[in-house]
């Protein structure tokens, strides 16, 4: 394994079943990431890209193969262990943006941290920051309904980034989002990536948005089918 | 088609809920027919009872200067020939009623009401039913008897055996038993025993000249008996002519019998309700992504909605029918414990029509319609394109301000509730004002929910670690309308429940507290035709110390109030006041001395707060057809016959009521047992009935917690319908909330905080439901005592027992582990991605 690999996808297959059969979503497929890198994940609809970064994510089994996140195998460890990964060391962003609709900016955000048994108060310096990265210093006490869908995903990012993870997993970021809030989340992203030194794993169908990324692989059928 | 086979697919799935949806409504639905049934059964069971002699007959002779049913030695006859001559007469029959004396081969001689009649004349207007018959029943005459079954088993008599009587001339009479007859008509209630005769016998042995002393009377035009009862008066002026059934009293005793019934299940169908809508706001919005699909294809919005309520119709239709299953079963519930109580220990059968059937049913589906209607018009109303993105909750914040508005409303119509009635004059308005404040305290007790929440969560915090999963619970618990679901149905059937035992509780210890030390006596007894002679005689018996003989009219009838006074006391003076202990003024004592100087009448403190009635005003009185008026001089208060009860000398009961005998006699005695079995010899055979205070109080008090113990069963059945909806919105708020649940495990929550989180929620929602209902249910016991002022005419005083409240915490407590046992073990089954992606 090579030392600046964050991410390590070796052989992992994974099937659904589907009435009696099993349809193979994802086919023998090996990668890896390596920190800093600003990964994104291309390919038409049911290619298995989405159910890569989930695997990755710690949200869901493999069926054969591996996946090392900082050289730690996530289906070695219990569900607490897998519990505090996520918490720590990936932070996850969705298409829907994912919020909890009762709980307004800061408490979405803190979510994580909170979890992870830190005291909301000395967390106060890391999420002005945040909250200045994302631009969402002036929308601290309100919940996600009262905010457009550009700035549910920045606290999407926001949260995601509170702990302080490795990598960063964005699911269609900007799939449920117009071309400027998109845009802005791209942009963001970006910025979390060389600033923070952030590295990023995003599934997008939009091409113009593997560009704010420096790396890119082709999902079909359950393979890779080019990487470049 | 298609789409209703679709919902039927679908209520086949989920077929926990459909059966807590269905219970919901059949709950609901059979109280409404228990209700409904036991109105009915009691007024038909007040009509059987005053139909016990006269059967289908419409008037009832007698001799103005005889009594009906506790008669004189001194019999006195009516000649029924005049009869002939009055038109409008279906047919009528003479019968021969008096006592006898019995010796069963078991015991003591007994008592027994003896009725001569011919057999035919029986069968006509009165039928016997038997349940068991001898032959020589085929030629009713000579020395025959007819008993009940009650008093054959009771001593081992069987038809064809013989039994030994003493009726009047015939003073060792063998009579043969040809009969023995089920407890229904003439038999329904006997106080005492009841033999049946044949006329000849009767005749004979009272040598009454072939000539009756009661004749029944049937008018031939129903729409005529007014007419008819007016004639026959103007031809026989010195007879005494009845109405066989007074209707207005038996509907009075139908509805006051009824009403608490009436009253509890308006709070059960509310929670029914509650939960009806909850169930389909649920089902539907499950539902949406299939109503999505339908409506992308062409269907339209009206029909959708129409497919939606007869889905609900569907449902109340079922649990209408389900609801009469379990209506009959509650009232099988009643019938044993209840109806013996307000009927002297006679059965009752409830006639189930087919209109009380289809009545139910509809009510059922009316229910479930009404419920249905809230979450199928607010699902209509959610845009096409919402459907289909799946983007239907919309979480809104409220403003804090509205918020505390809200609370603080609540808590003033709280407080405002638990006061107002208070203020009010008891009576019907403030029974209805009471009522009306106690289902007040419930509303605002569950408005005040999510403040008493709020409250916990500002005084948690947000903390991290441990208490993170308690600060989450109580956000979503605050946020998530199922979860305050449960806390609000928590809230209703907690409170009502709580609030029932207690009220029984207290019930049931105000009236020992107040029986205790109120009768002054240590046993009562009737003897037949007792007047003074026979009083000092008893006062004369080894081991008497002291006895007093009072006269009585039951359900007299009081045209001024329109209304019947339980019983009207005849006295001869204060000393009954020493018998049964009440207190009063030195103008009331005058009152009671000077009862005699005129017509004059001391009412009960409950009638003169009831009538609004003062010293000086003028009562009618109407004594069998004619009315007396009477003054009013004084109030007592007195603990009897529910307080609804008067006094008049016993010179005014004895010219105007004809009252000949004394009605009952009290006695006082060192050595109970001993005066008692003295007092049996001395009056041999006729002793009607004799029983100690002890035990006569003991029988009272059963017959009046009986009603308390079916009211409670009420309590019950709103907490088992609580409990359907508690964990019918345990699965809602489940399925509700998977996305976000899903989403907290994705940004790192483990599985064991999340099974604390849904502890902490469980653990909330207890509190907070613990805290409220019991302060609903305080508040309504405070006002309890209102709302009893008008049915009942003592003050009273509420038992708060901690074994009940306790027993309703860890009630709330078990519910809520099993709740949260319920959504854990779903959770952890939960598929993240699934849940995220799909739900």
């Amino acid at each position: 394994m090579a030392n600046n690999a964050v991410v390590q996808v070796s052989g992992v297959s994974k099937s659904f079943p589907l009435e009696k059969n099993n349809v193979r979503v994802l086919d023998n497929v090996s990668l890896t990431v390596n920190r800093g890198d600003f990964l994104s994940i291309m390919g038409p609809s049911g290619s298995g890209k989405s159910t890569l970064l989930y695997l990755i994510g710690g949200l869901d089994k493999v069926c054969a193969g591996q996946i090392l996140l900082n050289g730690k195998n996530i289906w070695d460890m219990n569900d607490r262990g897998q519990s505090v990964m996520r918490r720590r060391e990936v932070g996850l962003v969705f298409q829907f943006y994912n919020l909890i609709p009762n709980l307004n900016v800061v408490d979405n955000i803190l979510m994580p941290a909170i979890l992870d048994g830190k005291k909301p108060k000395s967390l106060k310096k890391d999420l002005d920051v945040i909250l200045d990265i994302t631009g969402l210093a002036d929308r601290k006490k309100h919940i996600p309904c009262e905010l457009s869908g550009g700035q549910q995903q920045r606290v999407a990012i926001a949260r995601a980034l509170i702990t302080n993870p490795d990598v960063i997993l964005a699911d269609e970021p900007i799939g449920n989002l117009d071309s400027a809030a998109g845009t802005q989340v791209l942009k963001l992203l970006q910025r979390v990536n060389s600033e923070k030194k952030k590295t990023i794993i995003m599934v997008t169908h939009n091409i113009e948005a593997t560009a704010y990324g420096n790396r890119v692989i082709n999902i079909k059928d359950g393979k890779i089918i080019e990487s470049a | 088609m298609i789409i209703y086979k679709h919902i039927l697919r679908n209520l086949g799935k989920k077929k926990l809920r459909s059966l807590l949806v269905l219970l919901s409504i059949g709950l609901s639905t059979a109280l409404f027919f228990a209700t409904l049934g036991l109105g009915a059964a009691i007024e038909r069971l007040a009509i059987a009872q005053m139909r016990q002699f006269t059967g289908s007959t419409d008037l009832i002779m007698v001799n103005r200067y005889d009594e009906l049913y506790v008669t004189t030695d001194s019999l006195l006859y009516i000649s029924p020939e005049s009869l002939k001559a009055v038109t409008g007469i279906s047919y009528y029959a003479g019968q021969l009623q008096h006592y006898a004396t019995v010796i069963p081969a078991d015991g003591d001689r007994l008592y027994m009401q003896i009725i001569g009649g011919d057999f035919a004349d029986f069968e006509r207007f009165n039928p016997i039913v038997f349940a068991d018959r001898h032959e020589g029943l085929n030629d009713f005459s000579g020395d025959k008897i007819i008993i009940s079954r009650a008093f054959a088993e009771k001593h081992n008599y069987k038809t064809g055996d013989i039994m030994e009587m003493h009726f009047g001339k015939r003073t060792h009479a063998q009579m043969l038993i040809v009969g023995v007859a089920e407890s229904t008509g003439i038999f329904l209630m006997e106080l005492p025993d009841i033999g049946i005769v044949p006329m000849d016998f009767a005749n004979e042995a009272l040598n009454a000249g072939g000539l009756p002393n009661v004749i029944y009377i049937a008018a031939s035009d129903k729409n005529q008996i007014d007419k008819l009862k007016q004639d026959i008066e103007a031809i026989y002026p010195r007879a005494a002519v009845e109405y066989a059934v007074n209707e207005l009293l038996a509907a009075s005793r139908a509805n006051t019998a009824a009403m608490p019934f009436a009253v509890s299940s308006i709070f059960v169908v509310v929670m029914g309700l509650f939960i009806v809508i909850t169930s389909f706001n649920l089902i539907f919005i499950e539902r949406l992504p299939s109503l999505g699909a339908f409506r992308t294809v062409g269907c339209t919005k009206i029909r959708m909605t129409m497919i939606n309520l007869s889905e609900a119709l569907t449902f109340g239709l079922l649990g209408g029918v389900f609801g009469c299953l379990l209506g009959l079963a509650a009232l099988n519930i009643i019938g044993g414990v209840y109806v013996p109580g307000v009927s002297g220990g006679v059965g009752v059968t409830f006639q189930i029509n087919s209109i009380h059937l289809i009545f139910t049913v509809l009510f059922g589906a009316a229910l479930t319609l009404i419920g249905a209607l809230v979450p199928v018009i607010k699902i209509s109303r959610i845009p096409l394109r919402n459907i289909i993105l799946g983007d239907i909750i919309k979480h809104k914040k409220r403003e804090a301000s509205r918020s505390v508005i809200t609370c603080a409303l609540s808590a003033v119509v709280f407080a405002m509730s638990v006061h107002t009635p208070h203020f009010i004059k008891p009576g019907l308005t403030s029974f209805i004002v009471a009522v009306i404040c106690m289902v007040l305290i419930i509303v605002a007790s569950i408005l005040l929910i999510q403040g008493v929440i709020k409250l916990i969560a500002i005084l948690i915090g947000r903390r991290a670690g441990t208490f993170a999963a308690l600060w989450i619970g109580i956000k979503n618990v605050t946020d998530n309308s199922k979860l305050l679901d449960i806390v609000r149905l928590i809230t209703i059937s907690v409170s009502c429940t709580v609030f029932m035992a207690v009220f029984t509780l207290s019930v049931s210890n105000t009236a020992r507290e107040i029986n205790t030390g109120f009768f002054n006596y240590d046993y009562m007894l009737i003897i037949r035709g007792a007047r003074q002679d026979e009083l000092d005689r008893l006062r004369a018996v080894e081991g008497v110390d002291d006895t007093l003989g009072y006269y009585t009219v039951f359900n007299q009838y009081v045209p001024s109030f329109n209304s019947f006074l339980s019983v009207l006391y005849g006295i001869e003076d204060e000393k009954y006041f020493d018998y049964v202990k009440t207190d009063f003024d030195n103008n009331t004592l005058a009152a009671i001395r000077g009862l005699d100087n005129g017509r004059n009448i001391i009412l009960t403190t409950h009638l003169q707060r009831l009538f609004d009635i003062n010293i000086g005003d003028e009562v009618t009185l109407n004594f069998y057809g004619e009315d007396y008026v009477y003054t009013v001089t004084g109030f007592v208060h007195s603990p009897n016959d529910g307080g609804v009860s008067g006094f008049i000398s016993a010179g005014n009961i004895k010219s105007d009521g004809r009252q000949i005998s004394f009605s009952r006699l009290y006695v006082r005695a060192a050595e109970t047992p001993q005066a008692m079995a003295n007092t049996r010899a001395e009056f041999l055979g006729r002793v009607l009935f004799m029983e100690t205070i002890d035990d006569l109080l003991e029988e009272s008090y059963n017959a009046f917690m009986r009603i308390f113990d079916v009211l409670t069963a009420y309590a019950v059945l709103a907490t088992i319908i609580g409990v359907a909806g508690i964990f019918n919105n345990t699965f809602a708020s489940f399925i509700e909330r998977k996305r976000e649940l899903a989403v907290m495990r994705s940004v790192g929550m483990s599985k064991s905080q999340l099974r604390r989180v849904m502890a902490s929620e469980a653990v909330v929602i207890a509190v907070s439901g613990t805290l409220l209902s019991f302060a609903a249910a305080a508040g309504m016991l405070s006002v309890a005592p209102v709302m009893m002022g008008f049915m009942w005419h003592e003050k009273l005083i509420i038992t708060y027992n901690p074994a009940i409240f306790g027993a309703a915490m860890l009630f709330i407590m078990a519910c809520m582990s099993l709740a949260a046992f319920v959504s854990i073990s779903r959770t952890s089954k939960m598929s993240i991605i699934e849940a995220i992606k799909y739900e």
